[in-house]
C-alpha cells in the first residue's frame, strides 16, 4: 500500500440532475504515469477537479493522497501537500507575465530557490525564456502549454495531473510535449496522471492506463496490455 | 376544497378568475380614490408615476439586461418639457404628452446608441454620471430652440434655465405664465378635489402604460428583446436585429419615463430639478428590485414600497435615534423568538400578536378610539391633521401588509411551512407589542422605558422558556457594560485610553459572566440588561434636537429613514432577490396554479406535437 | 498663460481629490469585479474615524491616529465584502449594485446622523504634522499659509499654496507605495493572479477568499488615508464624498475598471478638464475675446456657455461617453471577450 501515491475510490460527482462519475476507483502508485482515457463526456476532466476539490462539482468519495484523507480539503490545502493540476484550457494568469506566472507556480513554497527553478525550466523550455516579460495571454497555444505545465512543476509537486495537454495543439508540438512529459517523469521522479484522448502518445509513455466509459472505469491494466486490447484498438487507436 | 386550485390558462375559470381579481383591484382604487384624504391621493398619484418611471426601467434593466440607470433623467426631461409647454406656450396637458414622449423617446435612441458598444458595468457608471449630471444642465442659460429659428412659435427667447425654473423650480400655475393647475372641470361632480381629479387624469395614463408594456413584453418582439438579455449571440444567430432592438427598447424605456414625468407634472403642479436626482433614480431602483425585476406588476408595487415606504419610515421613525433603538429592539426580539421557539409556541406567540394588534393598532385606526393622539418618541399622529384618519389606517395596514408580505417573501425563498408560521409570529410581535406598548405610552403618559423594561422582561421569560438565552444574555449584558462605560466617560469625563482599557477589559467580562451565569439568574440578566440599556440609550438620544436632511434635501427626510431604505435595499436582494411578485407567486402557487395549455397545432402538425409534448412530459 | 498654469495645477489638485476614491474603486473591481457605490462613504467614514481618534476621543498623534482609522477602515470593507457581498454572482450586476448602493445610503444616513451633516472645523491636518527632517521641517512648510511662488519671485505671478503641493505629491507617494505593494510582494502578485484568472489562483494554492478581503482590506485603508488627506481641504462632513463619487466613476471608467494607474490619471484628467474647460468657458471675458476674434458676437450664447460653471459634471459626462465610445472599456482597461 505504501507505493500508493493516489487513491481514488467511490467517487461520485453530479452537475446538478446529471450524474457524471458513478463510484469511480483509481490507483496510482509512485513515480508512475497513469492515463486516463475516455470519449468526450466521460467525465475525465471532472475526475480530475474532484480530486482537486475544484468548486462546482457536487462530488462525495474518499480520495487519499500518500495514504491521508484529503477528500475534504480546500483546493489550496491540497496543492500545499504536493498536487498540481494543469487544467484543460492550460488556465494560465494571460494579464501576467510569464514569469510572474512561475512565481505563481511556487506560491506554496516558502524556500529560496524559487529563481534556481525558474531557471531550469527555462532551460527545459528555451522559448519561455525569450518570452520572459511578455503577458501570458500574448504566447502562443503551445508555448502556453508549456507554461502551465513548467508553472504546475514549480510547486515541485508529487503528483502532477494534466487535463488533455494536447487540446488545440499541433501534432509536432504535442509529440515534443509527450516526450518532455516522459524526460520530467524520468529524470524528476513526478508522478503523473494524465487525462487524454489522444490514446496513441498518451499509452505510449503511460505505465498503466484506465479507460473511462460514462462515469465508470470500463477496462484498466497496463499499458502495453491496453495497447494491444482488442476493444481499446478499435475505439481508441483507429486501428 | 382542494389545494392547489389548479386552471388551464384562457380557460373559462381561469378568466373568472382573473376578471374577479381586475374587478377587486378596481374597487380597492375607486374606493381609495374616493375617500382617502387629498394628500394621500396626491401620494397615489405620485405612486403612480413612480411605477410608470419603473415599467421603463424594467424594460431595459429586466428585460434587455443593460444596466443603465439614468431613468430619473428621462422624467425630468418629460416633467419639464411638459412644464415649459404649459407654462409658455399655453398647451393643454394632454397636448403635452406626445411631445414628452417624443423628447425622452428621441434622447433615449441617442443614448441608447452609445449604449450598443458600451457595456455592463462601464454603462452602470456611464449612465449613474448622466443621471447625476443631468439636472444640472437645467441651469443653463443657453437658448433651447435656438434664437435663430423664425418665427414666434419656437419661443426662441428662453433659455433652458427659464423654461425649467433652474434651481428654484417651475410652478405650472405661475403668475405671469400661461398654463395654471389641473382643477375639476364643471361636468366632473363626483371628485371634488383638484388632486382627486389629478389621481384620475394619472391613473388613465398608467392603465394605458401598463397594458400596453404586459402586452409589449408578451409580444414578438418583447420575446426578442428578452432572447438578447438571455444569450445576446444566440438571439443574433436567431436572425434578431440586436442594434435595433437594443436601442428601440432603450427609446421605449426612455419614453416610459417621460410619461412618468408628465404625470409628475400633472399632480404636483411643480417641477424642480431637485426632485429628479440620482437619488430619485435609487429610488426606482429599490422599487425595482423590491417589486421585482422582469415582472410587470412589480413595478407597481415596488412603487408602492417606495412611496408609502419612504413615508412610514418617516412617520414611525420619526427620525430620533431612540425610536430606532426602540424598533431595533423589538425587531431584534421578533427575530429572537421567531429564530428560537417550536412549532407550537410560534403559533401562540402569532395568535397572540394578532390579538394585540387587532386590540392596539386595528381598532384604534377604524376609529375607536382606544389612543389619545400620540406624540414624542417613536410614534406620533401620521401627517393628515389631528387624531386618526383614514390614513392613519392606510398607514397601519400597508405597513402591516408590507411586513406580511415581506415575510412571505423570505418563506417563498425558503419554500418552508415553517417559514411561513415564523412570518406570521413575526408580524405578530411586531404589530402586537408595537400597538401595546404605543397604546401604554399614550395612556399613561410615561416616557418609553416602562413598554421597554416590559418588553426586557419578556424577552428574558421567552429566552428563558426557550431554553436558549446564553447568547441573549450575554449581549445584553455586553451592551448594558458598553453603554455604561460610555455614560459614566461622558459623567465625569474620562481619559480616552482608560475607558478603552475599561471597554476591552468589561463588556468582553459581562459577557462571559452572563453566559455563564446560573440558569436562574440569566432570564434577569437578560431582562435587566436590556431594560438598562434601553434607558441608556434614550437618555443619549434625547440630547437630539434638531433633524438633519439627509441626501434626499427634503424637509423631513432625515438619515434614519434613508439608512432605513438602505437596509430595506440590502435585505430584500439578501433574503428575495426575485422581489416580492417573485416570491408571491410562489407562494400563491400553494392556494392556485395556471396550466399553461399548448397551443393548438395547424393541421399536419400531429406527429410534431405527440413528440414534443413527450419530450416535454418527461422533462418535468 | 498665467491663468492656464494657475488652472492646470488647480486640476492637478482637484484630480488628486478624484483618484483618492476612484484608485480604491479600481482596486475592489479588480479583487471582486464590481462597483463599490460606497466607496465615496467607506473613505469618508474613515476620515472620521482619523478625526476622532485625533480630537475628539483620544487626542492621539494624527498619523497613529491615521494608521488607527486605516486599520477600522480596512477591517469594515472586509467585513462588508465577507458578509454583504461574497454570497452572490460578480457576473450578475444589478444584486451587487444594488448592495453598494445600501452601503452607500446607511453609511452616510449613519454618518449624518451621529455628526449631523455639519462641517467639523479644524480636522486632522497630516501634512501640518511631517517630520522636521533637520534641514527641511516639512510639517512648518506645509503650515505656511502664504503663496509658493510670490509674483516677486515668479513673473507669472502663479498662486499655489504649499499644502496643495503636498497634497498632489502625497497622492503620489501613496501610488508608489500601492505599485511596491501590488507588484514587488508576493501578496500583491496573488492579488493580481486573482484578478486575472480565480479558478488558476486556486491551482497554483492561493486562498482566494483571503486575498479578496485583502484586497478590499487593501482598498478602504488606501481611501481612509486618501480622505484623511484631502478632508482640510473639502471640509471634514458626512456628504463630503458624495459629490466626488460620480467624477470619481469618470476616472476610474476613464482609466478602465481593471488600471489602478490608469484611474489615478483618469482623476488628473478629470480634474485638468474640469478646472481648465470650465474655468475658461466662464471667464466671459476671454470667451467674449474669442468669440469676437472669430466673428461670432453672441452675448446671449456667451453667457449662455458661461453657465456652465452651474453644471461641473457635464464635462466629465461628455468625456466619459466619448472615450468609452471608442475604447469600451477605457483606455487601459483589459478589453473582455464575450463567449456563446
Amino acid at each position: 500500500m505504501s507505493d500508493l501515491m493516489l487513491e481514488v475510490s467511490d467517487l461520485k460527482a453530479s452537475y446538478g440532475q446529471v450524474d457524471v462519475l458513478r463510484g469511480l476507483a483509481i490507483e496510482v502508485k509512485k513515480g508512475e504515469v497513469c492515463v486516463i482515457l475516455g470519449a468526450n463526456g466521460a467525465g475525465k476532466t471532472t475526475t480530475l477537479r474532484s480530486i482537486c476539490n475544484m468548486p462546482i462539482v457536487n462530488c462525495s468519495g474518499n480520495v487519499k493522497f500518500e495514504g491521508v484523507d484529503i477528500s475534504d480539503e480546500d483546493t489550496g490545502g491540497i496543492v500545499g501537500m504536493g498536487v498540481a493540476h494543469v487544467p484543460q484550457g492550460r488556465g494560465t494568469f494571460p494579464e501576467l507575465s510569464t514569469i510572474e506566472n512561475l512565481q505563481l507556480g511556487a506560491y506554496v513554497r516558502t524556500d529560496n530557490e524559487v529563481d534556481d527553478d525558474i531557471d531550469r525550466w527555462f532551460q527545459m523550455f528555451p522559448v519561455l525564456k525569450e518570452r520572459k516579460d511578455q503577458a501570458a495571454g500574448s504566447l502562443s497555444g503551445g508555448e502556453q502549454q508549456m507554461l502551465a505545465v513548467s508553472r504546475a512543476l514549480m510547486s515541485r509537486p508529487k503528483l502532477l495531473l494534466l487535463d488533455e495537454p494536447s487540446l488545440g495543439l499541433a501534432p509536432l508540438i504535442i509529440e515534443d510535449l509527450f516526450k518532455t512529459f516522459e524526460e520530467i517523469n524520468r529524470n524528476e521522479g513526478t508522478t503523473m496522471l494524465i487525462v487524454e484522448q489522444n490514446a496513441n502518445l498518451a499509452l505510449g509513455i503511460a505505465d498503466n492506463a484506465y479507460v473511462l466509459e460514462t462515469g465508470t472505469i470500463a477496462l484498466s491494466g497496463p499499458a502495453e496490455e491496453l495497447k494491444n486490447d482488442p476493444a481499446v484498438q478499435e475505439a481508441y487507436l483507429g486501428a | 376544497m382542494q389545494f392547489p386550485l389548479v386552471f388551464d390558462r384562457d380557460s373559462a375559470e381561469h378568466r373568472m378568475y382573473r376578471i374577479v381579481g381586475f374587478a377587486a383591484l378596481a374597487v380597492v382604487t375607486i374606493l381609495l380614490w374616493r375617500y382617502l384624504p387629498a394628500f394621500q391621493v396626491k401620494r397615489l398619484s405620485r405612486t403612480l408615476a413612480m411605477a410608470v418611471a419603473i415599467l421603463g426601467l424594467n424594460l431595459v434593466v429586466g428585460y434587455s439586461g443593460l444596466l443603465a440607470l439614468c431613468q430619473s433623467a428621462f422624467i425630468a426631461l418629460g416633467a419639464f418639457v411638459s412644464a415649459s409647454l404649459i407654462v409658455d406656450h399655453g398647451w393643454d396637458y394632454w397636448m403635452t404628452i406626445p411631445m414628452a414622449l417624443l423628447a425622452t423617446f428621441f434622447m433615449g435612441v441617442v443614448l441608447g446608441i452609445p449604449a450598443l458598444k458600451i457595456k455592463g458595468l462601464y454603462l452602470a457608471m456611464t449612465t449613474v454620471a448622466f443621471a447625476a449630471a443631468f439636472p444640472s444642465i437645467t441651469k443653463l442659460e443657453l437658448h433651447f430652440p435656438p434664437s435663430w429659428l423664425p418665427g414666434d412659435f419656437w419661443r426662441g427667447d428662453l433659455s433652458i434655465a427659464h423654461r425649467t425654473g433652474g434651481a428654484n423650480g417651475r410652478a405650472l400655475a405661475e403668475p405671469n405664465g400661461l398654463g395654471e393647475d389641473l382643477t375639476v372641470p364643471s361636468w366632473f361632480p363626483w371628485f371634488d378635489v383638484d388632486e382627486r381629479y389629478a389621481f384620475g387624469c394619472v391613473l388613465i395614463l398608467a392603465v394605458i402604460a401598463f397594458w400596453a408594456v404586459g402586452n409589449l413584453v408578451k409580444s414578438r418582439p418583447g420575446r426578442a428583446v428578452i432572447s438578447i438579455r438571455d444569450n445576446e449571440i444566440g438571439a443574433a444567430v436567431s436572425g434578431v436585429n440586436l442594434r435595433y432592438f437594443k436601442v428601440i427598447n432603450f427609446g421605449l424605456s426612455a419614453a416610459l419615463g417621460g410619461l412618468a414625468g408628465v404625470m409628475w407634472a400633472m399632480f404636483s403642479g411643480f417641477v424642480a430639478e431637485q426632485d429628479f436626482t440620482f437619488i430619485l433614480m435609487v429610488d426606482l431602483l429599490v422599487g425595482l428590485v423590491v417589486g421585482g425585476v422582469g415582472t410587470v406588476s412589480g413595478a407597481l408595487i415596488g412603487a408602492m414600497v417606495v412611496v408609502f415606504g419612504r413615508w412610514l419610515c418617516q412617520t414611525y421613525f420619526n427620525y430620533s435615534l431612540a425610536s430606532i433603538a426602540l424598533w431595533g429592539i423589538l425587531l431584534g426580539f421578533a427575530m429572537f423568538v421567531v429564530q428560537r421557539l417550536d412549532h407550537a409556541r410560534l403559533k401562540m406567540v402569532s395568535a397572540g400578536g394578532a390579538v394585540l394588534s387587532f386590540l392596539f393598532l386595528v381598532l384604534p385606526t377604524l376609529g375607536l378610539n382606544v389612543f389619545k393622539p400620540l406624540d414624542g418618541l417613536g410614534f406620533h399622529d401620521m401627517g393628515g391633521g389631528p387624531g386618526w384618519d383614514w390614513s392613519t389606517f392606510l398607514a397601519t395596514a400597508v405597513f402591516v401588509v408590507f411586513l406580511t408580505i415581506f415575510g412571505l417573501a423570505v418563506a417563498g425563498a425558503t419554500q418552508n411551512s415553517e417559514a411561513i408560521t415564523r412570518a406570521g409570529a413575526f408580524v405578530g410581535i411586531m404589530g402586537g407589542l408595537g400597538g401595546l406598548g404605543t397604546w401604554l405610552w399614550a395612556q399613561i403618559s410615561v416616557p418609553g422605558w416602562l413598554w421597554l423594561g416590559l418588553a426586557g422582561i419578556a424577552l428574558a421569560w421567552l429566552a428563558y422558556g426557550a431554553g436558549k438565552d446564553q447568547l441573549v444574555a450575554a449581549g445584553a449584558a455586553a451592551t448594558t457594560a458598553l453603554i455604561a462605560i460610555s455614560w459614566f466617560q461622558a459623567q465625569v469625563g474620562l481619559n480616552g485610553w482608560i475607558t478603552a482599557l475599561l471597554v476591552i477589559a468589561l463588556v468582553p467580562a459581562a459577557g462571559y459572566y452572563a453566559m455563564n451565569a446560573p440558569a436562574t439568574i440569566r432570564p434577569i440578566i437578560a431582562g435587566a440588561g436590556t431594560l438598562l440599556s434601553s434607558i441608556l440609550i434614550i437618555h443619549w438620544a434625547s440630547y437630539r434636537s434638531d433633524i438633519p436632511d439627509g441626501l434626499y434635501q427634503l424637509n423631513g427626510d432625515g438619515p434614519l429613514s434613508q439608512a432605513i431604505f438602505g437596509i430595506v435595499l440590502i435585505v430584500v436582494v439578501f433574503f428575495a432577490p426575485q422581489g416580492i411578485v417573485g416570491a408571491w407567486r410562489k407562494s400563491w402557487s400553494n392556494i392556485v396554479q395556471i396550466r399553461p395549455v399548448p397551443p393548438a397545432l395547424p393541421a399536419g402538425a400531429e406527429s410534431l406535437s405527440v413528440s414534443s409534448a413527450t419530450t416535454e412530459s418527461t422533462e418535468a | 498663460m498665467t491663468t492656464f498654469l494657475q488652472r492646470i495645477i488647480d486640476g492637478f489638485q482637484n484630480g488628486a481629490i478624484y483618484s483618492v476614491v476612484a484608485i480604491p474603486m479600481v482596486l475592489i473591481f479588480k479583487a471582486t469585479t464590481l462597483i463599490n457605490f460606497a466607496q465615496g462613504e467607506l473613505a469618508m467614514i474613515g476620515a472620521f474615524f482619523g478625526f476622532i481618534f485625533a480630537t475628539q476621543v483620544f487626542g492621539l498623534n494624527v498619523w497613529l491616529a491615521a494608521i488607527i482609522a486605516m486599520a477600522l477602515a480596512a477591517a469594515l470593507g472586509m467585513g462588508i465584502e465577507r458578509s454583504l457581498l461574497r454570497p452572490f454572482d460578480p457576473t450578475d450586476h444589478l444584486p451587487v449594485v444594488l448592495i453598494t448602493l445600501g452601503i452607500f445610503y446607511i453609511i452616510n444616513a449613519v454618518g449624518g446622523d451621529i455628526w449631523n451633516y455639519q462641517a467639523q472645523i479644524n480636522p486632522p491636518n497630516l501634512l501640518h504634522e511631517m517630520p522636521d527632517l533637520g534641514f527641511w521641517d516639512i510639517g512648518v512648510w506645509m503650515q505656511d499659509q502664504t503663496i509658493l511662488f510670490t509674483s516677486d519671485t515668479n513673473p507669472l505671478g502663479l498662486r499655489i499654496q504649499h499644502d496643495s503641493i503636498g497634497l498632489i505629491l502625497s497622492l503620489l507617494i501613496m501610488l508608489g507605495a500601492l505599485y511596491m505593494i501590488l507588484e514587488k510582494t508576493k501578496m500583491g502578485l496573488a492579488f493580481r493572479a486573482v484578478s486575472s484568472n480565480t479558478e488558476s489562483s486556486r491551482l497554483v494554492g492561493i486562498r482566494v477568499g483571503r486575498i479578496l478581503s485583502f484586497g478590499w482590506a487593501l482598498a478602504c485603508a488606501f481611501g481612509a488615508l486618501g480622505a484623511i488627506l484631502v478632508a482640510p481641504r473639502i471640509t471634514l462632513q458626512p456628504n463630503m464624498m458624495a459629490p466626488i463619487l460620480i467624477y470619481a466613476l469618470a476616472a476610474a471608467a476613464f482609466g478602465g475598471l481593471d488600471n489602478v494607474y490608469g484611474a489615478a490619471l483618469g482623476g488628473f484628467v478629470v480634474g485638468l478638464i474640469n478646472s481648465v474647460v470650465l474655468g475658461y468657458i466662464s471667464d466671459v471675458r476671454w470667451l467674449r475675446a474669442r468669440l469676437d476674434s472669430i466673428g461670432i458676437e453672441d452675448a446671449e450664447f456667451v453667457e449662455g456657455l458661461g453657465s456652465l460653471t452651474a453644471a461641473p459634471l457635464i464635462p466629465p459626462v461628455i468625456l466619459l461617453l466619448t472615450v468609452l465610445w471608442f475604447r469600451p472599456t477605457g483606455l487601459f482597461g483589459t478589453k473582455t471577450i464575450a463567449r456563446v
